[in-house]
């Protein structure tokens, strides 16, 4: 099930609210957790299962960790820190190699199968279960963050599994940490300005997606129903700036959506995004976009690896490896691979040269950002190869084939979206949210959100074509 | 108007308030809960730290100037709740202190997360009180644990006037939450009215639940059936009879379990399985004129289109139903044309026939089509003149300009509207329609192109059944004499009629380099105007 979708805010959601806040507040971990059941179970009815099955075994090992040993007093320590280590490592491993085998198996077959030239490891083909990136990403935080001992006392068993599976962030983030809702956890008082302002919240992520990001998003795929690689270099930027759009407002509407939902149910999740197009360098849009993955990978990767405390060479080494798995992460092909060791290259140069006169410019940042993202996210989009190449060429103008979509279809591109893209623009500076901030209390706000809410559920209506792009990640 | 603003801007300013302040008067909380309740305001601007007391300050010398006519009402309503006829001042403090502080108060204890356990006492005092209060007070009294005393005083003026405090306290939940009830309110009234999600769709899912488990039963014996059927390719026609009965006495079972949802689902799936019956006769039908079509036809020249008819699935959809034949390009002897053919060519349609505009290179047709085009929009709604980018009105072009050849191809945005019946029936008033304007036009019903493996969604109306059943209807008129079916998805399906998946990026719409193979295509299949006007 997805936010956007009637089945969602017409069946689901209703009737969720309703009883979770009816029932009294001890038991609303429970309800929680049986809704996000049924959340991921309607649109996953096998794979809800695996998710169980990792949250008990997650949790078992993350039990086996507090576990104190019975032992005399001296050895215990050194016991204890075995037993924990023996419970983490089990934990990474079982975590990961699930994660592995369902995302990265067929993948990994692809290449070994290319260097031994014959069929040695045989291909799953096993559908990818919905959110596995997410979930698992917070239950190995959540092991670590027991490993290092940050977590005072464990979480009891339906708040963990509460946790891992709560269904605003279940199948697209953000990856929230456990100490960010564990106090929530342990008791919530929900508060109708909550309830309002989560509402609020909810239904300008939903007007991101549906109203800009869908939209967009028909631009872009008119383009490359084109083709890769007959696009004049007008189109093919025009193409990659509309993809630009449609990934940031799916994934930060996504994103809002879960925020509001979090502030209907009595918790604080954080922010996933801040506006990230308005970045002066790389570095910098990093820093904005996709928060709670990049702390995720510096908190538990870069960190431990000594992060750049270890000389420039090792820097510049743990810098790949995070870039590497940030690439792989976003999905299991060489594109992506790509993708993150394009950004490897970039911040790594980013860091050693200009990157701090660039964060300091006041125009120069900006258009620097502003070029090399489309062409970083249309590395991202594409996953094959050639038709890769080819666009990265009209993106410079190089064309192997005759220009089949030229002026004359640019025109009719901009008659279609002028508007489109200025709103697009707009809101992808930060003078939106400030209004909302300002006037978010105000009575014609509530008419405002209200023509959003209602207008999105028509075009939800309308269109039936509605994926997610950060969906099978 | 102005009372409305002053409403806003006061309750702006309260919120503001309430938020700067909320922290850190909850530390305070405690502090200010000993003391009795009447002396609140003064107890706050003296024993609390200075940041505290500007608000008090701030908020009484900034609302009496601005929301003169407000204030009487609210502060009645405060009066009401203490009941003691207190100062306005300090009947003010008295609800902020009061009714919105343990609130806050809530979330300062459930942060703290320290005094959960040492309510038992005042526990005891709040089960007096009303329950929605008990609760907050519950866990404010958490956060001052040694006021027992003072809370007593605070809920003895509390119980004099409790209903009053009740009603107020709804208000103060309704007016904090407008959107929240706003979204409630306009949601009732869609679903009421609204038939795709509203408690319709709900009855109707109900019943499709309903049927599916009520027909565990059976299914075993229809799957039975199936499996029989489809081995007897011979005797398909007795079969299918057999089926179709045991299809309609299930779901007769089902409606009759369900007696308030027989008017609203049950009608629809009824006639949708009418509608069913009557394809497939009609199918039969057409498939036998078809065949002595072919032993008059021959001879004079006329076109056939035939169908091949395969075993129909069953299809639950109010939209669409398996046709259970797939149309063939009608047969005829066409000439192989260039491309000057199309100099009095127009071409209708939606998003693919604006592939055709775009990158089949036939420069000298007009093309008048959009993205989202339908059978039901094109004499009704302006379209887009791709030679100009205009809006025109197909109304009136077609009744000024004579062409000799009209290409039609629409149906993909009509899978998920209506159902296939009104479909033809739109198709078939639109021909009309345009052959009364062009009498000496030639019309070609293109099929629609099917949609790749990946694009195909059985659970959706977005699949390749659908959309042949929409060509099955449209190639039905075709007649052979001026109006033709050309079916060009053989060019790019595979040989389970899937759309190529190298052929396209989305799966429905080709990469503009496979457009030739089309344009190719539409050359081979040209009739000769003169010829039919013999006729």
């Amino acid at each position: 099930m997805v936010f956007s979708s009637l089945e969602f805010l017409f069946r689901f959601l209703p009737v969720f609210m309703l009883i979770y806040l009816i029932v009294p507040a001890k038991y609303r971990n429970i309800v929680l957790l049986a809704g996000s059941l049924i959340f991921y179970g309607v649109g996953e009815p096998y794979f809800v299962l695996l998710l169980i099955l990792s949250v008990l075994v997650n949790y078992g090992l993350s039990r086996y960790m507090f576990w104190e040993p019975r032992t005399p007093q001296k050895d215990r320590e050194r016991k204890w820190a075995r037993r924990r280590k023996t419970a983490l490592i089990s934990a990474l491993v079982i975590d990961f190699g699930i994660l592995f085998v369902f995302k990265y198996w067929d993948f990994a077959a692809g290449v070994v199968n290319g260097l031994a030239n014959r069929e040695t490891v045989p291909l799953l083909m096993l559908a990818l279960p919905l959110g596995i990136s997410f979930y698992t990403f917070q239950m190995v935080s959540y092991q670590i963050d027991c490993y290092r001992g940050t977590m005072e006392a464990p979480a009891g068993f339906i708040s963990f599994a509460a946790y891992v599976s709560m269904f605003p962030q279940l199948i697209a983030g953000p990856i929230v940490r456990y100490d960010e809702v564990s106090d929530r956890m342990a008791g919530r008082k929900i508060r109708i300005r909550d309830l309002e302002n989560g509402l609020k919240l909810f239904t300008v992520g939903l007007g991101l997606k549906v109203l800009l990001a869908n939209q967009i998003g028909t631009l872009w795929n008119t383009i490359m129903s084109a083709g890769a690689g007959n696009l004049h270099i007008t189109v093919a930027w025009l193409g990659a700036i509309a993809y630009s759009f449609q990934i940031y407002f799916d994934f930060w509407g996504y994103s809002v959506m879960a925020m509001g939902l979090g502030k209907m149910l009595g918790f604080r999740i954080p922010r996933n995004f801040d506006d990230p197009y308005v970045s002066r360098s790389i570095s910098e849009f990093w820093r904005r976009w996709h928060i709670t993955l990049g702390r995720w990978f510096r908190e538990y990767v870069y960190f431990p690896m000594g992060g750049s405390r270890k000389g420039n060479f090792r820097t510049v080494v743990n810098l790949f490896v995070v870039w590497a798995c940030t690439g792989l992460w976003h999905g299991a092909d060489w594109n992506f691979l790509l993708w993150g060791m394009l950004f490897f290259l970039i911040l790594t140069v980013e860091k050693n040269s200009y990157g701090r006169k660039l964060e300091q410019s006041k125009v120069v940042g900006h258009i620097y950002t502003l070029v090399i993202i489309p062409i970083t996210w249309v590395v991202f989009a594409i996953t094959d190869l050639g038709q890769l190449v080819a666009y990265l060429g009209n993106l410079f103008g190089i064309h192997r084939a005759t220009v089949m979509v030229g002026m004359q279809q640019m025109e009719r591109y901009l008659q279609q979206y002028w508007g489109l893209l200025i709103a697009c623009i707009l809101f992808a500076t930060p003078y939106p949210r400030r209004w909302y901030q300002r006037w978010k209390d105000r009575w014609f706000m509530v008419g405002v959100l209200l023509l959003i809410f209602w207008f999105s559920v028509h075009e939800i209506m309308v269109g039936s074509n509605n994926p997610f792009l950060y969906f099978r990640f | 108007m102005k009372k409305k603003k002053a409403t806003a801007q006061k309750k702006r300013v309260k919120h503001g308030q309430q938020r700067k302040n909320n922290a850190k008067r909850t530390q305070n909380s405690a502090k200010q809960q000993k003391k009795g309740s009447a002396e609140k305001t003064k107890s706050s601007s003296v024993g609390q730290p200075k940041k505290n007391t500007v608000q008090p300050k701030k908020s009484n010398a900034e609302q009496p100037k601005k929301s003169g006519a407000e204030q009487p009402k609210n502060s009645t309503k405060r009066i009401k709740k203490s009941s003691t006829g207190q100062p306005k001042d300090s009947a003010e403090q008295l609800k902020k202190s009061g009714a919105v502080q343990p609130k806050k108060g809530t979330e300062q204890s459930t942060k703290s997360n320290t005094s959960q356990k040492n309510n038992n006492t005042n526990q005891k005092q709040g089960s007096t009180e009303q329950r929605k209060d008990s609760e907050n007070r519950k866990q404010s009294s958490t956060a001052q644990r040694n006021s027992t005393s003072v809370q007593k005083k605070g809920s003895l003026e509390r119980r004099k006037g409790k209903p009053e405090q009740k009603r107020s306290e709804w208000k103060e939940i309704l007016y904090n939450c407008p959107y929240v009830l706003g979204i409630v309110f306009t949601s009732l009234l869609v679903m009421l009215w609204s038939d795709e999600i509203g408690f319709k769709a709900i009855a109707r899912e109900a019943q499709t639940v309903m049927a599916q488990s009520g027909m565990i039963g059976n299914s075993g014996q229809t799957e039975l059936e199936k499996h029989l059927l489809l081995e007897a390719d011979e005797e398909i026609s007795a079969d299918k009879s057999v089926s179709e009965d045991g299809n309609t006495d299930v779901l007769e079972n089902n409606s009759e379990n369900d007696d308030n949802q027989e008017e609203n689902a049950g009608k629809r799936k009824d006639e949708s399985d009418d509608k069913e019956n009557d394809n497939n006769l009609e199918n039969d039908i057409v498939n036998e004129e078809n065949i002595e079509n072919t032993d008059e036809m021959k001879g004079s020249g006329k076109g056939i289109t035939k169908f091949e008819i395969y075993y129909p699935r069953e299809i639950d959809s109010i939209y669409y139903s398996d046709a259970g034949k797939v149309a063939l390009t009608t047969e005829y002897p066409y000439t192989k044309e260039n491309i000057g053919y199309f100099h009095d060519a127009a071409f209708l349609g939606d998003s693919r026939t604006l592939g055709i505009s775009d990158y089949a290179g036939l420069e000298e047709a007009d093309f008048y089509c959009d993205s989202g085009m339908m059978i039901f929009k094109l004499l009704e709604e302006k379209v887009t003149y791709q030679k100009t980018g205009e809006k025109v009105d197909l109304n009136q072009v077609l009744q000024e300009k004579q062409y000799g050849k009209i290409y039609i191809m629409l149906g993909m945005n009509e899978l998920g509207y209506g159902n296939t019946e009104m479909y033809l029936e739109q198709y078939r008033k639109v021909l009309n329609q345009i052959k009364e304007w062009q009498p000496q036009a030639i019309i070609y019903v293109m099929a629609n192109l099917h949609v790749s493996r990946e694009k195909n969604n059985m659970e959706t109306e977005f699949n390749n059944i659908n959309i042949n059943d929409k060509n099955a209807a449209s190639a039905q008129l075709a007649n052979g004499t001026d109006i033709f079916y050309l079916d060009a998805n053989p060019l790019f399906t595979d040989e389970d009629g899937f759309l190529n998946a190298d052929l396209s990026f989305d799966g429905v719409h080709l990469y503009a380099q496979h457009y030739d193979v089309w344009r190719e295509f539409l050359l081979e299949h040209a009739v000769e105007p003169v010829e039919v006007a013999e006729e």
